[in-house]
């Protein structure tokens, strides 16, 4: 159970104990951190907008959603350094750019050993479905005011990379000391089939949180297939840091493909992994991952 | 109409929302076909004329907006009407 103690609406202070729910293999679960990082985003954009999701709409009438445009988290320690029973705090602060841009700020830390921390930054946009299915989905803004969130001057650095990389102005991006050079190479393809009982959110559209996740279980497949014995990938490597920049979504029938761009072993114990994720049926970018794995010892 | 100086100022703004420096731009360029302006773009663009200018433009106006002349007409109406 969460016990929140947030002052304002747009900032939010959580303590909670980590149990089974929110572990997986050895340690704790980046795809739980994810869901509990964007429904805490997610919880204070509602609040500064005074409404809960279900009444989020725009001049029309249209249910908005959040679309997740970037998350970026950067661990000091490898994520599966949180263990069973270990108390976390979880403070956040949302603030805005105009009247579409959200931006969120989190630092999730062991009550128990503050070297456990992880920073992550998160970006949305409202958006509404065009079409009754999922590959369309429109920008647009909440008819319920949003004085009540902190209103930034400029961009954020971290909204800025991501207009860059899409305009192709960028062409690299540091995460945790190292640089990923954008790529489209293609080291290893493999075909995902969606599980729309874990890859799918309440309202149909692939959960943000999956993405990682999908890309995660086709690449272990690749270094599972490349070393065979031993011990395996998800075992050994954890996330220190990942940035993730979201580019579409897609229909639960279609299939999604995962291309290994670039690995980089950047020392004994430390790995840097580019890869995108692609919609099958139209070839359309789904999202770009850059992800610091950590071996653990 | 808005002056010399305001129209050069917007032009600053377009270029630095398109990230060109050195961008030429005529009155009939599209902002998007010509000028390379992407939707997040319209955003930028939007909150760096209202602070600019001190108006307050609305999500609808701007997305009805073309072309760079549009854009000025569209700021120049703002001021008049308050």
């Amino acid at each position: 159970m969460d016990s929140s103690a947030a002052s304002a609406p747009t900032t939010c202070q959580v303590a909670r104990k980590i149990n089974m729910p929110q572990m997986c293999i050895d340690g704790l679960s980046e795809n739980w951190l994810f869901k509990y990082l964007g429904a805490n985003h997610w919880e204070m954009l509602c609040r500064g907008l005074g409404t809960d999701s279900t009444h989020l709409q725009n001049e029309d009438g249209e249910r908005l959603y959040a679309s997740f445009v970037r998350i970026r988290m950067d661990a000091a320690r490898a994520i599966c350094a949180f263990r069973e029973n270990e108390h976390i705090t979880l403070n956040g602060q949302l603030q805005r750019y105009g009247n579409e841009m959200y931006f969120s700020d989190f630092a999730f830390t062991s009550q128990a050993d503050a070297t456990k921390t992880i920073q992550a930054q998160l970006m949305t946009i409202f958006s509404v479905r065009a079409s009754s299915g999922n590959q369309k989905l429109l920008r647009s803004e909440a008819r319920q005011s949003n004085a009540g969130i902190t209103a930034l001057k400029t961009m954020p650095a971290f909204g800025q990379e991501y207009r860059k990389i899409k305009l192709q102005k960028l062409t690299s991006i540091r995460l945790k000391g190292h640089e990923f050079v954008l790529s489209d190479a293609v080291l290893f393809e493999k075909e995902y089939r969606l599980n729309p009982y874990y890859d799918v959110n309440g309202v149909g559209l692939i959960y943000f949180a999956a993405y990682p996740t999908i890309s995660d279980s086709c690449e272990s497949h690749y270094f599972n297939t490349l070393h065979p014995t031993g011990k395996r990938w998800e075992q050994q490597y954890f996330t220190l840091a990942r940035d993730l920049l979201y580019y579409a979504n897609c229909e639960l029938s279609d299939t999604i493909i995962y291309r290994l761009n670039q690995v980089e072993h950047v020392d004994a114990d430390t790995v840097c992994i580019s890869s995108s994720l692609y919609r099958q049926s139209d070839g359309a970018l789904m999202a770009r991952l850059f992800t610091v794995k950590g071996l653990s010892r | 109409m808005i002056e010399a100086t305001e129209l050069a100022q917007l032009k600053a703004i377009v270029r630095e929302s398109v990230f060109e420096e050195d961008l030429e731009i005529h009155p009939t360029d599209h902002l998007v076909t010509d000028l390379g302006l992407d939707s997040m773009g319209y955003v930028d663009l939007t909150v760096k004329i209202e602070l600019t200018f001190g108006i307050a433009i609305s999500d609808k106006a701007i997305r009805a907006v073309a072309t760079f002349q549009d854009l000025v007409h569209l700021i120049t109406q703002t001021k008049t009407n308050g």
